[in-house]
């Protein structure tokens, strides 16, 4: 009894002290027992709370990369949507889409450089010689241009964001930024409606030829050949409708980068015959085919670091996210080509 | 067993969105790549639906490795089946210099299956016509 009392002496029931002490005993000895057990957690129930926090933080990673990738996705989106921009300011100043120059076996410098001014790079539009090939001649000034990063030209997706040929260089050494968004130079391939072959401009067939009916082909005249396309595309030669018709197209997917790199300094146009790093070819379908040892740089698979797809401009200056399960013959080449007349089905 | 129910509601969700692949249907195709009766060390093999022969689809691709190629390999792609052109490319090594080239068109059956790649010995390598480029 002694005992039962001095355990209950800290119990906040004093008050029925005396005759009720059994009663009182039941009231307060289940709290003194409660007490005791409160003195710690079992193993059981710190590993299941271990395990509710790591299942937690599993569900938010993914979460907070997939937030981390479609904001990268908004801004290669935001890119795409200012060049496309770019070209139509420079549609509504010179009339025609960029048109090159033959200067040499080169041509003047790709579009990019070109809608400088449209993109609010004014500073670095004044350095550009339309004067001069775009290719590398020691203490071109056009070259010299190739060490300037624009973050327009950039997909935050791709980490790669340099030149991998060592031509385009600057002269102390360091590596020339390159470009994640070419043109399209047209569809190559068969034309699903008519079942005609696409046009290829001139004989061009060392790295995958030149297709002709996109809104940013190479045209140039050249000596030493005579090009189909001789002229820049206009608007009015758009007849499928410049929303029905990719301008430009992400290339940026990492099979460019491994094996022998595809990247190109971003201010080269084209050269007669080779290659054209400011436009692709549309003959394949998104993230197929690699660059392989000089063969096929003009037709490597446009293609991003994006999940499922990758962003294309239009002709009409809107932006969409392209599926890469999207169909070759009866609506990627369609997309591509200005004036085939193809009918496409829902993409 | 709240905790136990709350843990297993929540791999349910977790388990959720990893289902489910979307586009078109896609089919397997291995086999041997050989130039000349010789196994190809690398290169790639590309399969297009011929659009010439009204066949469409995705693209597919297989990377050769040694004499053999399946779609899929890592980075490889399944096949579309129907009238295909099939373009290959043999390298001396990865990253190496182009050995042969040869393209054709072939009827491939729309199920996985196997084909063996025979490239004769008139597909070696074109002859390069121009002085290489600075690319």
């Amino acid at each position: 009894m002694i005992a039962l009392n001095q355990v209950l002496y800290g119990c906040p029931h004093h008050f029925a002290y005396g005759k009720n002490i059994v009663i009182k005993s039941i009231f307060c000895l289940g709290m003194a027992m409660k007490n005791k057990s409160r003195m710690g957690f079992t193993l059981i129930e710190l590993l299941v709370v271990i395990a509710i926090i790591a299942i937690l933080i599993g569900l938010l990673l993914p979460a907070v990369q997939k937030v981390r990738e479609a904001a990268a996705r908004m801004k290669c989106s935001n890119n795409l949507k200012q060049m496309a921009l770019g070209l139509h300011g420079y549609h509504d100043t010179f009339r025609t889409f960029p048109s090159y120059k033959a200067l040499g076996t080169s041509t003047s410098v790709g579009w990019h450089a070109m809608i400088l001014t449209f993109i609010e790079q004014g500073a670095l539009a004044a350095r550009v010689d339309l004067s001069l090939p775009s290719y590398a001649v020691a203490g071109n000034v056009n070259r010299l241009l190739g060490g300037n990063k624009i973050n327009t030209f950039l997909c935050p997706s791709q980490d790669q964001i340099q030149s991998s040929s060592a031509i385009d260089n600057m002269p102390n050494g360091d590596l020339a930024y390159t470009i994640h968004y070419v043109g399209v130079a047209g569809p190559k391939g068969t034309n699903p409606t008519t079942g005609t072959a696409y046009t290829l401009n001139g004989p061009g067939t060392v790295q995958g030829g030149f297709a002709a009916d996109g809104i940013l082909p190479y045209h140039s005249v050249f000596a030493n050949a005579a090009p189909t396309v001789t002229s820049a595309v206009r608007i009015q030669d758009v007849s499928d409708g410049t929303s029905n018709t990719m301008m430009i197209a992400e290339w940026s997917w990492q099979g460019l980068v491994t094996n022998q790199g595809a990247f190109r300094a971003w201010q080269r146009g084209g050269l007669w015959d080779n290659d054209f790093p400011a436009s692709k070819n549309i003959a394949n379908s998104m993230r197929t085919v690699r660059y392989i040892t000089n063969t096929n740089h003009n037709e490597t698979s446009i293609g991003s670091n994006h999940t499922g797809g990758c962003n294309v401009a239009f002709g009409d200056g809107s932006t969409r996210f392209l599926k890469e399960s999207i169909d070759l013959n009866k609506v990627l080449l369609p997309l591509a080509s200005r004036n085939g007349g193809e009918v496409v089905s829902d993409y | 067993m709240r905790t136990r129910l709350f843990s297993l509601l929540i791999l349910l969700l977790l388990l959720i969105p990893a289902c489910g692949e979307d586009g078109p249907r896609r089919y397997k195709l291995s086999g041997d790549a050989q130039f000349d009766g010789q196994p190809i060390v690398y290169g790639d093999v590309i399969f297009t639906p011929d659009g010439s022969k009204s066949n469409s689809g995705p693209q597919g691709v297989a990377y050769i490795n040694n004499g053999k190629f399946d779609t899929k390999g890592p980075e490889g792609k399944g096949i579309a089946g129907g009238p295909t052109v099939i373009h290959v490319r043999g390298l001396s090594a990865q990253g190496g210099r182009l050995i042969c080239e040869y393209e054709w068109s072939v009827d491939l059956p729309r199920a996985d299956g196997k084909y063996d790649i025979k490239v004769p010995k008139e597909a070696a390598a074109k002859k390069v016509t121009k002085p290489q480029p600075e690319i």
